[in-house]
């Protein structure tokens, strides 16, 4: 499969310019216009809904049982809102919106314990996506599918309880799923050659313009947050 | 959500008898990891009941770090284990959830009685 998608486009090519190019509204005229094609319509959107939502429910009994303070999640509340954003995602051609393994699992691997997560999830990423698209275009597709494989891999094995077999086959049939329905894959590196110089230039302008209150305060913000354990005549770390 | 002011300060200070001492610079939800593996390395006798006080010194507590010291595992419920969060009052939450997020008031800096 690697080889056969490196004969394709190996990363995403999102536009410069996000809102001249980025945003395209579906066309609901020319789709009512064509009466033969509502059958289709229908059973596109029925198969959607059905695998979304067989998906989100999936998705978040997985991570109930990863989530350190043991909460569950109301699936209730989450069928709605996935039926929301999905008809308002709709509206404006977007694609469909799920609970996403990989982002709760990273989440909660990084230290994010609470819905703050989310909010600095999307916040990261509406950044990414207006500021560093050139950034997003260097991912390999490969790339993506390996994070994805591995999350998934995650959920399946949360998911499995009943032994080994049943988390080898979550484990094989989730590579085949996730590129069924997101990407296809592609070699890792293409995109490295002629970068180098630049990146290392880059680099060395962040070094020298950022202040060096910046440093102490990504220091103590990523740090060991333990000044030290005991009041100096005990113990210290 | 929703919790009681009074259920994050468990407990005075003039109660406590030889507490656990441990000094905080600022926790967020990125360095919360290293928090709980240092007090991980804690190692509490079985049957005796410990002490510890939490003193804040840094800049920020996010939400996620007020959650985690509210629900870690030095809270009383498992072995009667006593936890107070000291300087608290040095910091202003951004809303009046009892778990807000907190900025330090204190011009400079906290760590200087630490």
């Amino acid at each position: 499969m690697v080889f056969w998608g490196s004969r394709r486009n190996t990363s995403f090519t999102y536009p410069a310019n996000l809102f001249e190019h980025g945003i395209v509204f579906p066309h609901f005229a020319e789709a009512f216009s064509r009466p033969d094609l509502y059958w289709a319509f229908l059973l596109t959107i029925i198969t959607l809904v059905l695998i979304d939502g067989t998906e989100s429910l999936a998705t978040i009994q997985a991570i109930d049982k990863i989530d350190p303070f043991k909460r569950k999640s109301d699936p209730n509340v989450t069928l709605r809102a996935m039926g929301v954003s999905n008809t308002a995602s709709s509206l404006l051609g977007g694609l469909t919106i799920i609970p996403g393994g990989m982002k709760s699992t990273t989440n909660m691997l990084v230290g994010g314990r609470t819905l703050w997560a989310n909010f600095y999830y999307a916040c990261f990423q509406l950044i990414f996506l207006l500021f560093a698209t050139t950034l997003i275009n260097q991912i390999p597709k490969a790339a993506w599918q390996g994070c994805s494989y591995g999350s998934d891999g995650n959920c399946a094995r949360t998911k499995s309880s009943s032994g080994s077999s049943r988390w080898a086959r979550n484990r094989c049939l989730s590579p085949w799923s996730m590129s069924c329905d997101v990407m296809d894959l592609g070699p890792v590196g293409r995109h490295d050659r002629g970068h180098g110089d630049e990146d290392c230039l880059a680099r060395e302008g962040c070094r020298t313009s950022v202040p060096r209150w910046v440093g102490a305060a990504l220091k103590e913000l990523f740090g060991n947050p333990v000044i030290r354990i005991g009041d100096g005549r005990g113990l210290v770390m | 959500m929703t919790v009681a002011a009074n259920a994050v300060l468990r407990g005075t200070v003039g109660e406590m008898k030889n507490p656990y001492k441990i000094y905080l610079s600022s926790v967020t939800c990125m360095n919360l990891v290293k928090l709980d593996a240092a007090l991980k390395k804690i190692v509490v006798p079985e049957g005796s009941k410990a002490n510890y006080m939490l003193i804040l010194a840094g800049k920020i507590y996010d939400h996620t770090s007020m959650e985690y010291m509210h629900t870690s595992r030095i809270e009383p419920s498992t072995a009667g284990n006593t936890c107070v969060l000291v300087g608290i009052e040095h910091f202003r939450g951004l809303s009046d959830h009892a778990l807000a997020y907190r900025v330090s008031q204190v011009p400079g800096n906290l760590a200087a009685f630490a």
